[in-house]
């Protein structure tokens, strides 16, 4: 799961160019509540333990906390301040080795990188099959293969059978979101949560930084479409114009 | 796969995917800054329409890995086999369409071989040590640059609809080889039981006129008067994801990345914002016209008329004039 700015935040540069920093709280990346969403799902039907995991600074924690509140039985956060996707995937996929899960599940993008390149990379790290934008996820059973519905793009679509251990990235609206009781919350909130550094991880600094390929060089808003002509007036007077540009363009 | 640049191409029922010649204009265009070779990379089976569609490329060589074990997408099958072929001849650089199939195979591909990727690219264009690309983040209304360090291999994904305002043309036939399927791949642990595409049912894409709706329309019970709409200007209703999430529309009605990809002659936005996957299906829209409340939105940045307002107080207005204008004809 990863902690996101909200909406309206302004992103900017570290000072040495490594990093796209973000000021103000972190939330939940809505893409990973629906990963989470349907971990629990699965863990109510077929039993198991969820894990939680992110990896971020300690404002992150807030994430796991709700994460924790609405049913996951542990959480883990890496100590870490990265924004690229290639180190990102690197430090999660050492992470996750040594949890040996059965199924990893994530969300299809993250709102701030918007990369969707995290999850292949650390299943192809650990040596186990990834499914992008998976839409169903039906599993009846500890010794059974996942039976998935996933999109193609374009509108297609594939079922497929895929063994275990796997990774999937579910599709936004996968199962329906819930919220997590506020007396939970609370309770949660009092829980120390793990936290994992690069040493524990056995990863040196060196070795990190030896994988840092990229600089920020600029980080700007969208420039509008100065071409964008506004049609204004009373609402007739709007629907008129509309009509014309249809009728010209035809 | 003696070029020091590799696409990857996409296609699907023997027909080459539209992304694929914005792939060969930024190669080539990289190419011609480094002075390097750009090679396209098939894989599937039964490639030959595909290959007939790329003759004249202009590439300087064409790879056709041609094999049943290819015939339906598998994720398992494709990685395993473009990356032990990357393995053996490295390139320099490999981009790749930010499509579904593009995002798991490159993500995948890159970490195999310890290679640098950056996805979701709008540009790209060759620096002194490397490559400086462009890139959406923060929900799309920010834009990164960054220079990626080029001494190993490198991996990006480019958006659609991101083709270069000039294709550099160069004539001429590609090298055709090719490459024999690797042996000894792990049978992959995904097995694809069916496969479905959407076109039994409504094709919005040959529609000239989209009234496409989103979340801003508000209710349900509002959309049988945009169908309306629809219906008097000739055309056919659309829908961005979050509708059809809500199941108020089938999925054959949906634009965007994991919907249909559509260039009608007019798209008309109705209350959709336009998140980066919607926008990626229909940017390039002959006449874009949005009404969105939002005088922010990012539908605004490609749309040509642009109405800030409450859609359901305009609709009304519009299909009476829309009326008027059926009657006149």
């Amino acid at each position: 799961m990863k902690a996101v700015p909200g909406s309206g935040v302004s992103p900017g540069m570290s000072d040495d160019g490594t990093r796209i920093v973000n000021d103000g709280d972190a939330f939940v990346n809505e893409s990973d509540d629906y990963a989470l969403e349907q971990a629990l799902m699965l863990k109510r039907n077929v039993g198991g333990k969820v894990t939680a995991i992110t990896l971020g600074t300690v404002k992150s924690q807030d994430i796991l906390h709700t994460s924790l509140a609405k049913g996951a039985d542990d959480a883990i956060r890496i100590d870490a301040d990265e924004f690229d996707p290639n180190i990102v995937s690197f430090l999660l996929a050492r992470a996750l080795k040594n949890l040996n899960a059965d199924l990893i599940l994530t969300g299809v993008e993250s709102a701030d990188g918007m990369a969707s390149q995290v999850p292949m990379a650390i299943a192809a790290r650990l040596g186990m099959p990834c499914v992008y934008a998976v839409t169903r996820v039906e599993w009846a059973g500890e010794d059974q293969p996942l039976v998935l519905t996933r999109e193609l793009g374009g509108g297609r679509s594939q079922t497929l059978e895929v063994d275990k251990p796997a990774l999937l990235c579910v599709q936004a609206g996968i199962v329906p979101l819930t919220y997590a009781p506020v007396v939970k919350l609370i309770h949660a909130r009092r829980k120390g949560i793990p936290s994992l550094k690069l040493n524990d991880l056995e990863i040196t600094a060196d070795e990190l930084a030896a994988r840092r390929k990229t600089k920020v060089t600029s980080v700007q808003p969208v420039e509008k479409n100065s071409t964008t002509q506004w049609l204004t007036g009373s609402v007739q007077a709007i629907a008129t114009q509309i009509m014309e540009k249809i009728v010209e363009a035809r | 796969m003696n070029t020091e640049i590799l696409i990857i191409a996409e296609h699907s029922n023997g027909e080459l995917d539209p992304i694929t010649s914005d792939l060969m204009a930024w190669g080539a265009q990289i190419g011609a800054a480094k002075g390097w070779k750009t090679g396209v990379l098939v894989a599937g089976a039964g490639l030959d329409p595909v290959v007939a569609a790329l003759r004249s490329s202009g590439v300087d060589a064409l790879h056709v890995l041609d094999d049943p074990a290819l015939a339906v997408y598998n994720a398992g099958t494709y990685v395993e086999a473009i990356a032990a072929l990357l393995a053996k001849a490295p390139q320099r650089l490999v981009l790749v369409g930010h499509t579904y199939l593009g995002i798991e195979m490159s993500g995948a591909i890159a970490a195999r071989l310890d290679a640098t990727l950056w996805s979701n690219c709008r540009s790209i264009a060759a620096s002194d040590h490397g490559y400086q690309v462009t890139r959406p983040i923060s929900r799309g209304a920010y834009t990164s640059a960054l220079e990626v360090d080029g001494a190993g291999l490198t991996l990006i994904t480019l958006q659609r609809g991101t083709a270069l305002p000039v294709r550099p043309s160069r004539p001429g036939s590609p090298q055709i080889i090719s490459l024999d399927m690797p042996s000894g791949l792990p049978v992959s642990p995904i097995r694809v039981t069916g496969q479905t595409s959407a076109e039994l049912g409504t094709d919005i894409t040959k529609a000239d006129i989209l009234v496409a709706v989103g979340r801003g329309i508000g209710e349900q019970e509002h959309l049988r008067e945009y169908q309306d709409l629809a219906d008097i200007l000739g055309g056919s209703i659309a829908s961005s994801r979050p509708l059809v999430d809500m199941g108020w529309l089938p999925v054959d009605y949906q634009v965007g990345l994991s919907g249909r990809t559509v260039q009608p002659r007019v798209y008309l936005a109705c209350g959709i914002s336009g998140s980066m996957q919607h926008l990626a299906g229909m940017r390039s829209s002959k006449v874009i016209i949005a009404i969105n409340e939002d005088p922010n939105a990012p539908i605004f940045e490609v749309a040509h008329y642009g109405i800030v307002g409450d859609i359901n107080a305009i609709l009304p207005e519009l299909t009476q004039a829309a009326k008027l204008g059926a009657n006149a004809r």
